[in-house]
C-alpha cells in the first residue's frame, strides 16, 4: 500500500471489509421496530381509555393525585456543595443504607429528541404517567453523566468540562479536557461534589485530577493513572478509591487502588467461569461494593478491538477483595449501581423496559413499568424518594 | 402503487456495499459495522414511504451516522486501544503495507468519535464541508474545527501522510 492521500489510506482500510446481505436481517428489524411501535401505542391507547372509564382519582389510594414535586426540594442525598458522603435517611433506605424502595424515586434518562440531531434529558418520578424534559438541545457526546444528586449534568463539549443544573436550567464551562475521552470520561464522585478527570491527551488514562463543582478548582491526584474506565468510591475508611480496567499486551484486569496509587485489590479478567473474560469497568457504587463490568468472550483481545465488544454493563458482582458475581433472574440491558442495592433495566416483549430494584445481594425488591419513553433512550440515573 | 419491497431490496443491494465500507471505518469491526448498517437499512425501511425520491441514499446515511453516535453513548466510553489491534490486511498486501494499515486503523480509532466521523465523511467519501455538515447536523464551522483538529491528531500518528494533508482543511 502506497500512502499518496488520506482518502487512499481510508479506501485501503476499508478494503477490509467483508461483503454481506443485509436485506433480509434489515428487513426484520424494521418488522421488530414496526411491532415494538404497534404494541406500545396500543398499551398507551389502552392506558387512555382505563383512565377515562374509572376516572383518574379512582386509580389513587385517598383520591386525588399527590402533589407536583419539586426536584429541588425532594432529593435525598447531599447539595451540590456538601462533602458528607449520601445519607439517605428516610424509609427508602435499610441499615446498610441500601435503597428498599423506588416508590416516588426520580429516574433520568438519555434520549434522542424527537426532531433529531439533538439529546434530551427526560426525567421521571416514578409511578408518574409522563416525562419531563429538563435539559434539551444537547449534542451528542458520549460523555454525560448524571451527578449521584441529580442535580448535574456533565459532559466534555470543545474541550471544556460542562456542567447543566437541572434544577436552574443553567449551563456551566469548567476546567479545559481533552476532547476526546477516549480512556477516562469525567465521573462524578458519590457526594455529587467533585468529578475525576483526565487531563492527559485524549486516549490516555492521566493524570487524573478532582474537579470541585462549587468553584472549578482542579486538584491532581498524585499517583499516576494505572487505567482506564475510572470510577471513585468511598472505602470503609471514608478514603476515596479508584476502581479501573487495567490493560496489558495480553491480558486485562479490574483493579482498586488508594489515590497515591496503591493497588489494593484485583481480578484477573478470567476470573469467571466459563467462556468470558471480564471487561471494562462501568458502574461502581457509592461504597464500592458492587461492581459492574462489560463481558468479552474468551480468545478476544485487551483493549476490546477485535470480536464481540461490550461496553455496557453485564456482570454484577459484590467486590470484596474479589469478584463475586451476583445472578440476578433476567436478563437486563442497564445497571445502576447504587448504595447496598442496584437497579436493573430489562426491555419487555411489549416494547417497554420493566426497572428492577435489587438488595445487595441480587434478590429483587420491587419492580415498575417504564412510561413510554423515545427508542434507544438510555437510563442515566436514580434518586430515591 | 410502488412496489417498495422490490425498491428497498435494490436499494440495499446497490448500497450496501458503500455503507459497509464507511462503516468499517466508523466502527473499526466487522460485525459493528453490519449492525451499524442493518439497523440504518431497517430504519430507512420504515421510513420508506416518506423519503423523497432519491434522497434514501443520504438518508439511510445521515441515520448510520447519528446511530453510531448513540451508540457510543449508550457503550458511554469509547475504546481503549491495544498494541495488538486485530489485522485484517487487505488481499495481498505486503508485511510493510499491513503495518502501515494499522497504523492508519490506530489513528483513526484514536480520533473522538465526531473526528473520525468529519474525516471519513470528508476524506473517504469525498464529501465537502456544507455536505458533512448536513449530515452531521452541525454547524460548517463546527466541521471545519474537527477537521483540523483530526488532521492535526493524523499528522502526528501519520508522519507519511502529513505531505498529502497539507491544505486539507
Amino acid at each position: 500500500m502506497t500512502l499518496r492521500s488520506l482518502g487512499e489510506g481510508l479506501r485501503d482500510l476499508a478494503d477490509a471489509v467483508e461483503p454481506a446481505d443485509l436485506r433480509d436481517r434489515a428487513l426484520s428489524a424494521s418488522r421488530r421496530l414496526r411491532a415494538r411501535r404497534v404494541v406500545a401505542g396500543m398499551g398507551t391507547a389502552a392506558v387512555v381509555l382505563f383512565a377515562l372509564v374509572l376516572g383518574v382519582n379512582a386509580m389513587l389510594p385517598g383520591g386525588s393525585l399527590p402533589p407536583p414535586r419539586d426536584l429541588a426540594g425532594d432529593m435525598a442525598g447531599p447539595t451540590a456543595s456538601s462533602s458528607e458522603g449520601l445519607n439517605y435517611t428516610d424509609s427508602a433506605t435499610d441499615a446498610l443504607g441500601g435503597i428498599t424502595s423506588m416508590d416516588k424515586g426520580t429516574f433520568f434518562y438519555l434520549a434522542e429528541a424527537a426532531t433529531g440531531g439533538t439529546m434530551e434529558v427526560l426525567r421521571w418520578t416514578a409511578g408518574a404517567a409522563t416525562t419531563t424534559v429538563v435539559a434539551r438541545d444537547l449534542p451528542a457526546t458520549g460523555t454525560e453523566q448524571l451527578s449521584p444528586d441529580g442535580r448535574y449534568l456533565s459532559s466534555v463539549e470543545k474541550g471544556r468540562l460542562q456542567l447543566r443544573d437541572l434544577i436552574a436550567g443553567t449551563r456551566h464551562e469548567s476546567i479545559e479536557v481533552p476532547d476526546g475521552q477516549l480512556c477516562n470520561i469525567p465521573t462524578w464522585t458519590p457526594t455529587a461534589d467533585r468529578l475525576l478527570v483526565a487531563t492527559g491527551p485524549g486516549g490516555t488514562s492521566g493524570p487524573l485530577g478532582f474537579v470541585d463543582v462549587a468553584d472549578d478548582s482542579y486538584t491532581q491526584v498524585s499517583a499516576e493513572s494505572r487505567g482506564c474506565h475510572t470510577y471513585p468510591s468511598y472505602g470503609p475508611t471514608g478514603d476515596v478509591e479508584l476502581t479501573f480496567t487495567a490493560y496489558a499486551a495480553t491480558s486485562q484486569s479490574v483493579a482498586r487502588a488508594t489515590l497515591e496509587g496503591v493497588i489494593t485489590s484485583s481480578v484477573a479478567w478470567d476470573a469467571l467461569p466459563g467462556d468470558v473474560l471480564l471487561d471494562q469497568v462501568t458502574d461502581v457504587s457509592p461504597d464500592g461494593g458492587l461492581v459492574c463490568v462489560g463481558l468479552v468472550p474468551a480468545g478476544t483481545k485487551p483493549g476490546n478491538l477485535t470480536g464481540s465488544q461490550s461496553r455496557t454493563c453485564q456482570a454484577i458482582g459484590m467486590w470484596s477483595g474479589g469478584f463475586q458475581r451476583i445472578e440476578v433472574g433476567e436478563p437486563f440491558s442497564e445497571a445502576l449501581m447504587l448504595q447496598n442495592s442496584f437497579v436493573t433495566r430489562t426491555a419487555t416483549n411489549g416494547g417497554g423496559s420493566t426497572l428492577r430494584l435489587h438488595d445487595g445481594t441480587g434478590a429483587e425488591i420491587q419492580r415498575i413499568g417504564e412510561p413510554d419513553l423515545p427508542d434507544g433512550s438510555l437510563l442515566l440515573g436514580f434518586v430515591p424518594g | 402503487m410502488p412496489d417498495i419491497a422490490a425498491e428497498f431490496t435494490e436499494f440495499a443491494r446497490t448500497h450496501t456495499p458503500s455503507l459497509l465500507r464507511a462503516a468499517f471505518l466508523i466502527t473499526g469491526d466487522q460485525h459493528l459495522a453490519e449492525d451499524l448498517v442493518q439497523t440504518a437499512l431497517a430504519r430507512t425501511h420504515r421510513a420508506w414511504r416518506r423519503i423523497e425520491e432519491g434522497n434514501a441514499p443520504a438518508y439511510t446515511r445521515k441515520i448510520m451516522y447519528h446511530q453510531q453516535i448513540s451508540w457510543w453513548r449508550r457503550r458511554k466510553v469509547n475504546e481503549q486501544l491495544s498494541e495488538t489491534i486485530a489485522d485484517t490486511p487487505s488481499r495481498g498486501d505486503s508485511a510493510e503495507d499491513v503495518a502501515l494499515q494499522l497504523t492508519v486503523r490506530k489513528a483513526l480509532l484514536q480520533l473522538s468519535k465526531t473526528q473520525r466521523a468529519v474525516v471519513i465523511l470528508r476524506f473517504f467519501e469525498d464529501r465537502d464541508v456544507a455536505e458533512t455538515a448536513e449530515i452531521l447536523g452541525c454547524a460548517q464551522g463546527t466541521v471545519k474545527t474537527h477537521t483540523f483538529r483530526a488532521l492535526g491528531h493524523l499528522r502526528k500518528a501519520l508522519p507519511e501522510l502529513a505531505d498529502a494533508m497539507k491544505g486539507n482543511v
